[in-house]
């Protein structure tokens, strides 16, 4: 799945977009036929025929009639296009974004690629759509001018192909210097970001005054950048106006006495040739430069998003609802994983066989993979060598793992919405007994009285819960999954010891397997087995064999109980 | 006007009253157009100029026409290439003069925007989330000084209508009539269709708001959506505000088609009804068939112009006024104030008094009446189950908020009488999940601390963080955006940069929680022991942190309940439940059960 160009997103409604193009032979006609109705008029006038001028004139009035209802369709359908691609676009940013995240577990976007990006694009887009037709001015001038006098039409083209090289040249240029002013843009929007999420630290540390000298050194560089984009903007536009417009009209003026004379121009047909030279063209030269600027800004915008939206993945599984019912056992045989290819590995050669129902506690010291190893039993991490097994099967290519294994990843993911939405997230059909039950098991009461009870809005703009009910509230949901294999990464580790125990006991209450990467060693001491995770290898044994032969685990022991190490 | 009277903001608070007149709105940016308005009165002379040569060019072309149908090439000619080429200079010029004003000032705006952002507080202690601030500061501000060339914009449009007329009115009064009957019809639909636009915008935006904050939730919460395989419904919900934001759009672009096409008819009946009656006095021998030329291009820039007020201008005007609003209103929340009192050079160094200190939230008091001392020299726990405000408490004793009722003074002198920058550099703070700002990790640790390469490494370097840092691919110049780290190094690079600032106070709130157990004993010695005059407050959640320090505050229900040593208070069985489990006794019981 790719982020697609905007013209490609407008092409999806092709069937729209060939409405607009016939409704834009509708909005031309009048431009087209101006000066020619005038200067047939004023002939026929001057003749003394006013019937038939004002004939001429009815004409256009039914011309430009045809161009208003034709403009007010081709409106509503520019709309309505760019509100769909509004639609499509933001769906596979979010699309997009949210897979990479999960894929690569690194977030490289700030958001302005919704509140900016996206909404530019839509805008531009809805412009230039309504306007693009205006651009088939300059072709209505010319054949109407044509009609009118094709000497004057010679003299007039070679302006017009210069016109159209200088505004090529233009259009390189200014798409390369929109991307650095655009660069330059995203710079101080994210400084701006970063600098307002800091607000506490920043204060904190007295840095107020650095963070603002550094956001206004963004905006320094992007406000050099953006008037360097205007200024050669301005003087290329200059020329290619130049051309479009008062040159070619001073030229056909210039000539106009020589073919009065010869009498190959009526009085009326200078007027009417006039109307496009200096009406016609200079409203086509308009519209023309800025609908370029629109695509020039929309390339530019595009760019911009594809690359805030980082590469391609592939959205990760689908969840299965239904908690698998089976008493499944775990086999990890030979297990080795590193990141990246001459790292060094984060587990090797480990072996252990967990029956269901087993508690297994992992404990090492921080920054040692004991996260890498929670998520490879959870099958999220495939790995290198070796095997981590659910009954005879690698986890990693079970599809039906979500219903089998659920991993508590520390950061607590609570979303804005209802308290029972949050707590049923992995089983949407849960009904309000079982809620109730494993809130109740896992100590969620507090939370609830002061929320007051599941339907409460969880507000996340409002601080509404801090960072240890945000955890109750992910063991809750863990909890109610009712998967037969549990794994919780620290996800206790902002709940007091009273609380993460009696978290804790819940899961083992339901006899299901858990494995949990303890954050304080008391955790060892409920667990039947644990996997000791230290700089020279991984260790598996009891508490008792571990006290003994383990003397890092020791230690930890020695170090939790607050006294002198247990020699 | 017709705007609407009531406007919902971004953070919901439903706002009354209308939007900011223009008057106001020019007062509030003026200050900061301070050393730039030569630019902007170049820019409004070359408009007038612009003014000039646009209404002297269709006088000049008839008279060239005139000129050119008696078969001669005069001074009409001459005089229309001269205004033509002058209006082509002056439109090349006027986009980078009006940048050297416009550009200026938006700068300066985002940047007074984000300070006063910086001094309301604490995100849950002011009106605004993280996401609404932004949206001002990064989207709003940059974008007001659109609201200055769009005045002048709005003001020479009106001129040339105004001149065009006065040229019809010399060419024909018939003219003058057919061109007033259209304009009144055009003002009318202009009214009401600048009305729709601002109710529209202020749902859009709020819609936005909530889609924008639910993507960030979802992209801090990946490792839990990949777990659990919910990729997809978190894309559903986070376009869930989609259909309706997209419903909103299709209107706004549809009002904005509209009056578009509202301009373009009147456009056109205007250019026939004036060749009409130009061809009714062009067959009684009353007009010049240049003059004709001249009637249809004044009636046609009567009519482009007004086009240009009321379909860009005043939207963009209505569009800026409510954006100058929600700008207006953070600038009128209240910025914490500071006092001007420098900390004593000797004498005492970080003794903190909490004197009757309460702290309401929104569900109720999160602290009430808490007295609280930590002599000069003191490491002090704080301990407590979750959620009954050692945070809050926390935050307090280095001024990151202000108490509701109450007084926290540092070395006698309450905080609110110390200086901006006094109070950090007395109180230094670690965190449980430290904000990483700057561009590399040595820019982390300083954080705008003025000290050494050599100081900051060996800061690292006694809360341990040195190590992990010299295994990164450019060590302390490491990108951090190139430097993905896990809650304990992240946590440590925060304690490095508490350690680098030598403050007589220090605060670590929960700042060693992803740290092994003995990394963080060792770390917490190196902090405590960088000098034995140094007060520290912890909150705690290990017996082991509790116990190591002199005095522990032990908090209840945002009251204190006692403050005393650790070991003292551990014979009281609820204190012992704040932790529970570490009682060796009965976990080796359970240990021997099993066995």
């Amino acid at each position: 799945m790719t982020i697609e160009t905007p013209i490609a997103y407008v092409l999806r409604h092709r069937d729209r977009v060939a409405r607009i193009a016939s409704w834009s032979v509708g909005v031309t006609l009048a431009p087209m036929f101006t000066g020619r109705a005038i200067a047939s008029a004023m002939d026929a006038a001057s003749a003394g025929a006013l019937g038939e001028a004002y004939m001429w004139l009815a004409g256009l009035l039914c011309a430009g009639t045809v161009g208003v209802v034709s403009l007010m369709r081709l409106s509503r359908l520019a709309a309505d296009i760019s509100a769909d691609v509004q639609k499509d676009l933001t769906r596979d940013v979010v699309r997009h974004a949210l897979a990479d995240a999960v894929a690569s577990d690194r977030v490289l976007r700030s958001g302005a690629e919704l509140t900016q990006h996206v909404p530019v694009l839509v805008d531009i887009l809805s412009l230039m759509l309504r306007t693009a037709p205006a651009g088939l001015f300059a072709i209505g001038a010319v054949v109407g001018l044509a009609t009118l006098s094709g000497m004057l039409l010679l003299l007039v083209v070679p302006w017009l192909a210069v016109s159209v090289v200088l505004l090529a040249i233009l259009v390189r240029r200014d798409t390369h210097n929109r991307t650095v002013a655009a660069v330059a843009g995203e710079a101080q929007y994210g400084e701006v970001s970063k600098t307002i999420k800091g607000v506490r630290d920043l204060m904190a540390a007295g840095a107020k005054d650095y963070a603002i000298g550094r956001v206004w050194g963004r905006i320094v560089a992007a406000n050099r950048a953006s008037l360097r984009q205007g200024d050669e903007l301005a003087i290329r536009s200059g020329l290619v106006n130049a051309t479009a417009t008062w040159l070619p009209a001073l030229t056909a003026l210039a000539f106009v006495p020589a073919l009065v004379r010869n009498g190959s121009l009526t009085p009326g047909e200078v007027v009417g040739s006039f109307t496009y030279l200096l009406a016609g063209l200079t409203t086509a030269s308009m519209f023309v430069t800025s609908v370029m600027g629109h695509l020039v800004t929309l390339r530019v915008q595009h760019g911009r998003l594809v690359e805030s939206a980082g590469g391609d993945a592939p959205l990760a599984g689908r969840q299965v609802d239904a908690p698998s019912t089976t008493r499944p056992s775990v086999h990890v045989h030979d297990l080795t994983f590193a990141y990246g290819a001459s790292a060094q590995p984060i587990v090797e050669g480990l072996t252990i066989d967990i029956p269901h129902g087993d508690h297994i506690a992992i404990v090492g010291p921080s920054g040692i993979g004991k996260s890498t190893l929670a998520a490879l039993f959870a099958g999220v991490l495939v790995p290198h060598g070796g095997r981590v097994e659910i009954d005879r099967t690698a986890v990693h290519r079970r599809p039906d793992r979500f219903g089998l294994v659920t991993l508590v990843p520390q950061e607590a993911y609570v979303f804005a919405g209802s308290l029972r939405d949050n707590l049923t997230y992995l089983r949407p059909t849960a009904s309000d007994a079982e809620v109730a039950a494993s809130a109740q098991a896992v100590g969620l009461e507090g939370v609830l009285d002061r929320l007051g009870g599941f339907e409460a809005t969880i507000d996340l703009a409002k601080s509404g819960l801090s960072a240890g009910e945000r955890q109750l509230v992910t063991l809750v949901r863990a909890h109610l999954a009712a998967t037969p294999i549990v794994v919780l990464d620290e996800a206790t580790c902002h709940l007091d010891p009273a609380a993460e125990e009696r978290a804790e006991r819940a899961f083992m209450a339901t006899g299901r397997t858990l494995i949990v990467v303890a954050h304080r060693m008391s955790a060892t001491l409920r667990a039947k087995r644990t996997i000791v995770m230290a700089g020279d290898g991984i260790d598996v044994g009891e508490h008792r064999e571990l006290m003994q032969r383990h003397a890092l685990y020791a230690d930890f022991h020695g170090m939790w109980s607050g006294q002198q190490g247990v020699d | 006007m017709a705007e609407q009277k009531k406007r919902v903001s971004s953070t919901g608070v439903t706002l009354a009253g209308d939007l900011p007149s223009t008057r106001a709105v020019v007062a509030f940016l003026a200050p900061y157009a301070q050393g730039v308005w030569h630019w902007f009165g170049l820019q409004a002379t070359l408009a007038a100029l612009s003014i000039l040569a646009g209404l002297a060019t269709p006088a000049l072309a008839a008279v060239a026409i005139d000129q050119a149908v008696a078969g001669r090439v005069g001074w009409g000619f001459f005089g229309l290439a001269g205004a033509m080429a002058v209006s082509a200079l002056i439109g090349t010029a006027s986009g980078p003069v009006a940048a050297r004003f416009g550009v200026p000032l938006g700068g300066r705006l985002t940047r007074r925007t984000v300070a006063h952002a910086l001094g309301i507080g604490l995100p849950g202690r002011r009106p605004f989330d993280d996401g609404d601030l932004l949206n001002r500061a990064g989207s709003l501000a940059p974008s007001m000084p659109g609201y200055a060339s769009t005045l002048l914009r709005v003001g020479t449009g009106l001129v040339m209508v105004a001149g065009s007329l006065a040229a019809l009115l010399f060419i024909h009064w018939l003219f003058v009539v057919v061109w007033l009957v259209g304009v009144g019809f055009l003002a009318l639909l202009a009214r009401r269709f600048m009305a729709v636009l601002s109710a529209e915008q202020s749902g859009y935006e709020e819609l936005a708001g909530r889609m924008v904050n639910a993507y960030a939730d979802a992209l801090a919460g990946r490792r839990t959506i990949r777990a659990a395989g919910t990729v997809d419904r978190e894309i559903d919900r986070v376009t869930q505000p989609l259909p309706a934001l997209v419903a909103t759009t299709r209107t706004i672009l549809r009002v904005m088609g509209r009056a578009a096409v509202v301009m373009a008819s009147a456009d056109t009946g205007v250019l026939v009804a004036t060749a009409a009656a130009g061809i009714w006095l062009l067959a009684g021998g009353d007009l010049t068939p240049g003059a004709l030329l001249a009637a249809v291009r004044y009636a046609q820039m009567a009519y482009g112009n007004a086009t240009q007020v009321f379909d860009n201008g005043w939207f963009h005007i209505a569009l800026l006024r409510s954006q100058a609003a929600r700008l207006m209103e953070l600038d009128g929340t209240p910025a914490m104030k500071h006092g001007a009192s420098e900390p004593p050079a000797d004498g005492a160094y970080g003794d903190i008094e909490v004197d009757d200190v309460s702290v309401r939230g929104e569900a109720g008091d999160v602290l009430r009446g808490v007295n609280l001392r930590i002599p000069n020299g003191t490491t002090m726990a704080l301990v407590g189950v979750s959620g009954v405000g050692k945070t809050t408490l926390a935050t307090l004793v280095g001024r990151l908020h202000d108490p509701d009722g109450g007084t926290v003074r540092v070395d006698g002198t309450p905080l609110s009488e110390w200086s901006a920058g006094a109070v950090a550099r007395r109180v230094a703070y670690a965190f449980e999940s430290p904000a990483l700002l700057g561009d590399t990790v040595r820019d982390a640790i300083r954080l705008g601390y003025d000290a050494s390469d050599a100081e900051v490494e060996a800061a690292a370097r006694r809360v341990e963080a040195d190590a992990f840092i010299r295994r990164l691919p450019n060590g302390y110049d490491t990108s951090l955006d190139e430097a993905p780290m896990s809650g304990g190094e992240r946590q440590r690079l925060g304690l490095a940069r508490a350690a680098l600032r030598d403050s007589p106070a220090l605060v670590l709130d929960d700042a060693l929680s992803s740290l092994d157990v003995a990394t963080a004993a060792r770390v917490f010695a190196a902090l405590g022991s960088l000098s034995e005059e140094r007060t520290a407050l912890v909150v705690a959640h290990r017996a082991s942190t509790a116990a190591s320090a002199d005095v522990v505050a032990w908090l209840v229900d945002g009251v204190i309940r006692r403050v005393a040593p650790h070991a003292e208070l551990w014979k009281d069985p609820a204190y012992r439940a704040a932790f529970k489990s570490p009682d060796g006794e009965g976990a080796m019981k359970a240990e021997g059960g099993d066995g």
